[in-house]
């Protein structure tokens, strides 16, 4: 039952997911609960995740990292790409990062981090004279962009923040808090594009750029 | 000097008072230092000047302040010029510039974040441009020695949001108020940041 409710609620787009999913589900409580359509199960505490980072407001020509990238961890979920994806799995989920309405730019994957699902659970924030989990991770999918009939990938999961603010911190500067901590744990260990997965995404910059993945009106 | 004393500000919402740690403030003693050097050097009498008469040149600590913020005629950092060059773009963005409803930037704002960073020298900590998903231009700053991490988010009401945490273990810092402002002027003169 509580299982269903879990889902239901990771799977309602909502841009306040962060803030509705403590609020209903609070200390990361759907984790043990596979919430993604097609997900393997959820994302256990070994596991080895990937970010991808695509915009240029985010990561600059030599590859410097901005910690506002971060911001969607405490609005919506920070996507993220499981280890155990094939390349297929890959392929989907890039594809639809890269995707473009008709007329803008085509976007290239500027950065890639790999880290540990655990250091992130391990990661503790004060809360009334004491520390606790600071953030949550789900096996949360995603509707497909490029394709918007076929199944989400499975593959697919976010990082969400527990947004526990405490006076006397103000919300902005628990977020930047939240920015500044998620770049010190995820950015430690980057991965050349050129060297994921002998070159896949390497491959689908070269397909953006020559004008794949633009996307279709529905 | 007394910038190496401890300097008491009001974070937002919060009737407590952060004291601002002397290891941190004494940061603003290389700076201060270096203004001072660049006064005595920059505002001295010239070889020519000295030659036709010494008595009749001022002396450096005479020198106008305005003199000092003219245009400079260094060439600014590549840090500095690659997030001149990134805000001017980040200017052109339309609302859904992620793809995923981001919001276009203000003008104004982007106006006052490029001002604020051709006020920075070469003693300041190194800029790096960016922009929130709501279309604020926001200028992180990121001192590699001391590991210091400060941001400045530019509002486009002519106010800005500091923010800056020392460490990974010390509590951060924030204040939010309209450039001019005291409490906006302090914090700047704490993250050894230009005041505008």
């Amino acid at each position: 039952m509580r299982c269903t409710e879990c889902r239901d609620a990771l799977n309602r787009a909502s841009r306040n997911l962060a803030r509705d999913i403590e609020k209903a589900f609070p200390g990361c409580e759907c984790e043990q609960h596979s919430v993604g359509d097609g997900s393997p199960g959820p994302i256990d505490d070994q596991e080895i995740l990937y970010r991808l980072f695509v915009d240029p407001v985010d990561v600059d020509e030599q590859g410097r990292l901005a910690r506002e990238a971060f911001a969607t961890a405490y609005i919506d979920g920070l996507s993220i790409i499981r280890d155990c994806a094939d390349d297929g799995d890959i392929e989907k989920l890039v594809s639809d990062i890269l995707s473009r309405k008709k007329g803008e730019a085509p976007k290239t994957i500027r950065a890639i981090f790999k880290f540990d699902c655990l250091i992130i659970r391990n990661e503790e924030a004060p809360l009334r004279a004491s520390t606790t989990r600071g953030f949550c991770i789900y096996d949360q999918t995603v509707p497909r962009i490029l394709h918007p009939k076929e199944k989400p990938v499975g593959t697919h999961g976010i990082v969400l923040s527990r947004r526990l603010i405490e006076p006397p911190m103000v919300r902005r500067q628990f977020e930047n808090d939240c920015n500044v901590t998620l770049h010190r744990l995820i950015s430690a260990q980057s991965v050349a594009v050129e060297d994921f997965r002998d070159g896949l995404i390497a491959t689908l910059n070269a397909r953006s750029l020559a004008g794949e993945f633009v996307r279709t009106a529905h | 000097m007394s910038s190496a004393t401890a300097i008491a500000f009001t974070i937002e919402s919060s009737a407590a008072t952060v004291a601002i740690p002397p290891a941190r403030a004494s940061k603003l003693g290389p700076s201060i230092t270096m203004l001072g050097t660049l006064l005595f050097l920059g505002c001295g009498p010239t070889a020519e000047a000295r030659q036709i008469s010494p008595s009749a040149i001022r002396p450096p600590v005479l020198c106008e302040l305005a003199e000092m913020r003219g245009p400079k005629t260094y060439k600014p950092s590549d840090s500095i010029e690659n997030s001149i060059a990134r805000l001017r773009e980040f200017g052109k963005y339309h609302d859904d510039w992620d793809g995923n409803g981001a919001n276009a930037p203000s003008q104004d704002a982007i106006d006052l974040a490029l001002q604020f960073l051709t006020s920075l020298e070469p003693w300041h900590p190194v800029p790096f441009a960016t922009m929130s998903r709501q279309g604020d231009p926001v200028i992180e700053f990121e001192e590699h020695s001391t590991g210091v991490f400060s941001s400045i988010r530019f509002l486009d009401d002519r106010s800005v949001e500091l923010y800056s945490k020392a460490n990974k273990e010390a509590p951060s810092l924030f204040v939010t108020g309209e450039i001019g402002s005291p409490k906006v002027t302090e914090f700047l003169a704490t993250m050894n940041l230009p005041t505008l």
